[in-house]
């Protein structure tokens, strides 16, 4: 039951992207055709599981010699290699959404997401199986930040902005609005 | 002189990190619920930002070209980490409220960046000017974006109490406020520049109208 | 091959050189670390054991525990885990340990950490639970985290006037069970001497300040009635 708990509070009450301020670059950056921001999605929630579970393992083996303080570079080295991986992989495999993702994929490696989950699992101690699942919860929720996102984002091209507002600022604000949404999802999981 | 001068005004303005280079975001808009949480970040970003590029600047000629980018991460990872340490120990409170986000200053794309464009390819007194500029640019919108949240959410500054509870739009504080308050900040710079523009465009057009007419 | 050897080699010894220098600043940093944590955790005592009426620190400044060690020496009740009591009718829990005091007159406080669920998690309290033999009130208690709750509502809860309005809890209103005034049905104190009736009755007066957060400051009882609980169980009828 928890692990549905920690997988829901992921996506909706405590959304990395809207509530927690994690993966805000590409948010802002690869969310303006939809096509693109699933793309982008599946290759974070792909590299956010993996991820998750080798730092987890990990972190077990650092604190059992005692070096805990070693995570924060053993986890980001561990994301930089995985995203090489992940970016190799893709190439072979569909080297359309390889060239759309462009600069964006190997920059997986500076979402503060991925890393901010892989702190997040050991500070609140999950067990392996929590911490797939809030894995999985948070890579859905910056999915559905992201497609949601893309989707108003498509439509605005069509609005008349006013000049200062044009790129980042309307961004953000819009951004501003769909976080609030959220807040409505507040306190309806205690976890 | 003026060149030295340059590097520092870069960072800080024409530059500046969070409003025109779109970077850091995450810690923008997580780390600024008042101006103190925002000075804070900034100090230990700009503190991690002068570290690494001295550092890095230092071994620019020993670093094989193809894992420059993986030394660079242990680098600043390292720094990071004993940020993280000293606060924990010295600055406890801070330490507390800045929470996650110290060690997110390792994929704050300020650092790796300033370390990838400038430090690997300058001088270390430069490098350390760059780090400066930035870093103060950083901590510079950090404090206004902070300072603009804690007045209207909590009618405070710096912890000050301005007005109190009179006039409280607590949502600043909130995620939303975070998102809307850059917004509007970052269309206010906005419409300085188009307006300096503008400006410069007329001054131009009556030059040109001037010297035809004379 | 021998080139990408040179490379991993080249790497790894970047690697050794930042991990041993972090491990200098990491000793070094040892003791200023559990410091901190230790003082944060006496900050708390220190408060609960001081009187809210008369501001007086009910402990002898010797009796201050300076080190962990010395904190150790007053642990009352301690468990495997970290939870040492679990109550599903307030759907709270006492954390481990807990801790003994004696004060200056001879009552004996006892410490409990506690928690229970808010608006959106836990909210945690330390309260001091003073008994002199005969019956046992509830003097003082601090918030150590109400981060789930939202701010400039529930967060409310961390500020001293607030505070104030759950301390001094005589033993007749522990037994009823705390209630904040707004679940009573009674309406609301209008006066210090009407709160003050109310608490012997078990009913928390907070409704004034905390409006349209209700839920917050019901934690808070619930987590008081959970110590409640776990005191009842341990001391019995001797208290």
């Amino acid at each position: 039951m928890k692990i549905f708990l920690i997988f829901m509070s992921a996506i909706l009450v405590n959304n990395f992207v809207l509530q927690r301020f994690l993966g805000i670059c590409p948010f802002l950056g690869v969310s303006k055709k939809i096509d693109t921001a699933v793309g982008m999605s599946l290759a974070v929630i792909f590299v956010m599981v993996l991820a998750s579970v080798i730092t987890w393992l990990l972190n077990g083996l650092l604190v059992i010699m005692g070096l805990g303080f070693l995570k924060t570079i053993v986890f980001i080295l561990v994301i930089a290699s995985l995203v090489q991986f992940v970016e190799i992989f893709l190439k072979k495999v569909s080297p359309g959404l390889y060239e759309a993702l462009g600069i964006f994929l190997p920059l997986i490696t500076t979402n503060c997401a991925i890393l901010g989950l892989a702190l997040l699992n050991i500070q609140n101690n999950y067990g392996l199986l929590e911490t797939i699942f809030n894995a999985l919860g948070a890579g859905f929720g910056f999915g559905l930040a992201l497609i949601l996102f893309a989707g108003i984002r498509e439509q605005m091209d069509f609005a008349d902005i006013p000049k200062p507002f044009k790129g980042l600022a309307g961004t953000l604000i819009t951004a501003g609005i769909l976080s609030m949404a959220f807040v409505g999802f507040s306190g309806m999981i205690k976890l | 002189m003026a060149n030295k001068q340059n590097e520092l005004t870069n960072g800080m303005f024409s530059n500046n990190p969070i409003f025109v280079q779109a970077l850091g975001m995450c810690p923008t808009l997580a780390t600024t619920t008042s101006a103190t949480n925002g000075l804070g970040m900034g100090m230990a970003t700009l503190a991690v930002l002068i570290m690494s590029n001295i550092v890095i600047s230092l071994i620019r000629k020993l670093v094989p070209d193809k894992i420059r980018i993986p030394v660079y991460i242990i680098i600043i990872a390292g720094f990071v980490t004993m940020i993280d340490l000293l606060m924990h120990g010295f600055l406890y409170d801070l330490w507390k409220t800045l929470g996650l986000f110290i060690p997110l200053i390792v994929v704050n794309c300020l650092i790796l960046g300033r370390a990838e464009a400038y430090a690997s390819q300058n001088s270390v007194f430069k490098s350390i000017l760059d780090a400066l500029g930035m870093g103060l640019g950083f901590a510079g919108g950090l404090i206004l974006l902070g300072s603009v949240r804690e007045i209207l959410g909590a009618g405070t500054w710096f912890g000050l109490p301005l007005w109190g509870d009179a006039f409280n739009v607590f949502i600043m504080i909130l995620p939303p406020g975070a998102f809307i308050t850059l917004g509007l900040l970052a269309a206010m710079f906005n419409w300085m520049g188009i307006s300096r523009e503008e400006r410069k465009k007329k001054k131009e057009k009556a030059a040109k109208k001037a010297g035809e007419s004379a | 091959m021998g080139s990408y050897l040179k490379i991993g080699l080249t790497l790894m010894a970047f690697a050794i050189v930042v991990a041993l220098l972090l491990a200098g600043v990491y000793t070094i940093t040892e003791e200023p670390i559990a410091q901190a944590e230790l003082n944060v955790k006496l900050e708390s005592i220190k408060t609960v054991l001081t009187d809210p009426v008369s501001g007086e620190l009910l402990i002898e400044e010797s009796d201050i525990p300076g080190s962990q060690e010395k904190l150790n020496e007053k642990i009352w009740k301690e468990s495997e885990g970290e939870k040492l009591y679990e109550s599903k009718k307030y759907n709270g829990y006492c954390a481990s340990p807990a801790y003994e005091f004696t004060l200056k007159d001879g009552r004996t406080a006892y410490i409990l950490n506690g928690a229970s669920v808010g608006y959106g998690g836990y909210v945690t309290i330390m309260c001091s639970f003073i008994s002199n033999g005969d019956s046992m009130e509830m003097m003082r208690l601090e918030v150590l985290d109400y981060s789930q709750e939202t701010p400039g509502l529930g967060a409310k809860i961390a500020e001293e006037p607030v505070k104030e309005r759950f301390f001094n809890i005589p033993e007749s209103g522990l037994e009823k069970g705390l209630v904040v005034d707004k679940d009573s049905g009674k309406s609301p104190a209008k006066t210090k001497e009407e709160e003050k009736a109310n608490k012997k009755e078990g009913i928390i007066s907070v409704s004034d300040l905390m409006t349209g957060a209700t839920i917050t400051p019901r934690g808070v009882a619930n987590a008081i009635n959970t110590m409640t609980e776990y005191l009842e169980q341990t001391t019995g009828g001797d208290k």
